[in-house]
């Protein structure tokens, strides 16, 4: 990645504070790269560290050590007018909206803009092409608790966008909302990164959001980024414990692993029969796949539990299957599964279903 | 009727007017100034405070104390002990205006403390979004605290010119004159209790209309 390309380079950041005579590390010796144009999701549980190193990026947290770049600028270099002048280059969202419950929201779209060499006039009309930009144009003149959650969090993007920002951070910003408002949101976010170009970063602890828009995923846990990469890596092949924890619960997994214990899916299994958790990239395996297996290999397949998500143009499929052959011997159909890219958990002999054993 | 109900009032009209006109003298300046001072170290109380948007832990925690020590000193006695001050300040220090100075430093510690208490009604996430849109602390405090803060630093500041009216009342123990004064002086030490009585009730009557006025302004500008 060429210097020109990259938002936000922030570099070995550390983040401690002193709480009753000891030191509390937020944010543990991160380093992370957000490409211009893209949107880079950092996902954790709360209490991981994620706010406090977003707000790294716009110095509104200062790291205790560590180096921050936005837009080719080191901010740590910048006297505070100037650091000022970033920060409106970076917009906010937020998960309590943050408007301001006294002024109109038109106002509060126009609040970036004050003290600005801009007419009143003109303020007024960028403000209110912004709002339309959000779909709440008729909502000008009303005041902020007149609004529900999803129109207040389109106010606060409009107002974010103001003063044209070349970057987004959004702090869980549909995590106070109801999944349908969180996809529109997120829809709207979307878009404003297809046409505006502006880079997103978004911290969230739903897997969901992650999988609806991110590009690249940070995972962090207590302070530290422990895993990071392409989203459809990540979702495909997750190292770390917690990641495949996240990559589960977006895919229903977690409710299909509870299923074979409650209803003993393993212990019910004939001598014959092997029950295996396939997981493959891309569609044309899914299908080929299973069908292959019976024709070639005369194996029968009954499916307990099958899911494709997409995630950054990749279908990642998810499958829980009982395959049964008619001698007991399975060697032949797992070196076909591994040969067509197929990752298999063999639970049949890990009775709690817990069974980590990768075949592949 | 006023010669009926109030004969000495009656009798000595001229200088009850001139009592009710220094009680409004007294409460208007000392309102005035003490608002200022009382507004100023109250923002100041809230931007300097460990975690504020000028965060300055050693100057906050010498202007709590010396706000704390101030409210602490009975008013009474703050008459008494301001004297070379205002002599210093006034030229004098008998008379209405040198009541100004002890009733000046007596109520804007009190009104520091309310405002302070309505900035803070403010969700410091509400400050920090101000911030990360570039923001200066000037114009948090313009932009931000005070306009959204303004119902409620009106209602303080009712609260406040209550209390006040209520210290002009003691002012007379300086001879500075006032509705206290005649009440106790004349209406008191006379026997005459219409004159007491007739100054209550045209210091509940100001205090009413300060009430009602403040109610109307901080509804005007709550626009709920």
């Amino acid at each position: 990645m060429s210097v020109a390309d990259v938002a936000i380079d922030l570099q070995d950041i550390n983040v401690t504070f002193e709480r009753k005579g000891e030191t509390v590390t937020a944010v543990n010796n991160v380093s992370l790269q957000v490409k211009k144009g893209s949107i880079y999701g950092i996902i954790g549980y709360s209490g991981a560290g994620k706010s406090t190193l977003v707000r790294v990026i716009n110095l509104l947290q200062r790291p205790s050590s560590g180096k921050v770049s936005v837009s080719g600028q080191d901010l740590q270099q910048l006297t505070d007018k100037k650091l000022r002048g970033v920060r409106q280059k970076v917009g906010m969202i937020f998960q309590h909206f943050n408007l301001l419950r006294s002024r109109t929201v038109l106002n509060n779209v126009e609040y970036p803009l004050l003290g600005k060499k801009i007419s009143r006039k003109d303020r007024e009309a960028k403000a209110l092409e912004l709002l339309k930009l959000v779909g709440l144009a008729e909502y000008a003149q009303s005041y902020p608790e007149e609004l529900s959650g999803g129109q207040k969090q389109r106010v606060a993007i409009a107002r974010a966008l103001a003063s044209d920002p070349d970057i987004l951070i959004s702090d869980e910003a549909t995590s106070a909302l109801d999944p349908q408002t969180t996809a529109s949101i997120l829809e709207l976010l979307k878009k404003l990164n297809d046409e505006l170009g502006l880079t997103i970063v978004l911290i969230t602890h739903e897997m969901q959001v992650i999988k609806s828009i991110c590009q690249e995923v940070a995972v962090m846990a207590d302070g530290a980024v422990i895993e990071q990469g392409l989203v459809g890596d990540l979702f495909t092949d997750p190292q770390q414990p917690l990641t495949k924890k996240f990559v589960e619960s977006a895919a229903n997994v977690t409710e299909m692993r509870q299923q074979i214990v409650s209803d003993q899916l393993v212990e019910k299994l004939q001598p014959n029969e092997r029950l295996l958790y396939l997981r493959f990239s891309s569609d044309e395996t899914s299908e080929s796949v299973i069908s292959e297996l019976a024709i070639q290999y005369g194996v029968k397949a009954n499916i307990i539990f099958a899911n494709v998500q997409k995630i950054a143009q990749l279908s990642l499929g998810y499958m829980l299957v009982v395959l049964s052959t008619i001698d007991g011997q399975f060697d032949q159909t797992f070196h076909y599964l591994q040969t067509a890219g197929v990752k298999v958990n063999d639970f049949s002999e890990a009775p709690q279903a817990k069974g980590e054993i990768d075949v592949s | 009727m006023l010669a009926n109900w109030f004969p000495n009032v009656a009798s000595i009209w001229p200088q009850f007017v001139q009592s009710t006109w220094e009680t409004l003298y007294m409460t208007f300046w000392s309102a005035l100034i003490a608002g200022v001072l009382g507004l100023g170290t109250g923002i100041f109380l809230v931007v300097t405070q460990p975690g504020g948007i000028n965060a300055d832990p050693p100057f906050y925690s010498f202007l709590d104390k010396v706000v704390n020590l101030l409210r602490s000193v009975p008013f009474i006695i703050l008459l008494a002990v301001m004297a070379p001050v205002t002599k210093y300040i006034v030229g004098t220090t008998v008379g209405t205006p040198a009541a100004l100075v002890p009733l000046i430093v007596g109520i804007f510690p009190f009104y520091a403390r309310q405002v302070q208490n309505a900035l803070l009604s403010i969700e410091p996430s509400v400050i920090e979004a101000a911030q990360a849109m570039g923001s200066s602390a000037t114009e948090i405090i313009f932009r931000i605290y005070l306009r959204e803060c303004l119902p409620d630093i009106i209602r303080v500041s009712v609260v406040t010119i209550i209390s006040l009216i209520g210290l002009t009342t003691m002012a007379g123990a300086i001879g500075s004159g006032g509705l206290g004064d005649i009440a106790i002086s004349v209406g008191y030490a006379r026997f005459e209790n219409d004159v007491t009585i007739a100054a209550l009730l045209v210091i509940l009557v100001l205090v009413f209309i300060t009430q009602i006025i403040g109610d109307w302004i901080a509804r005007k500008v709550e626009h709920l």
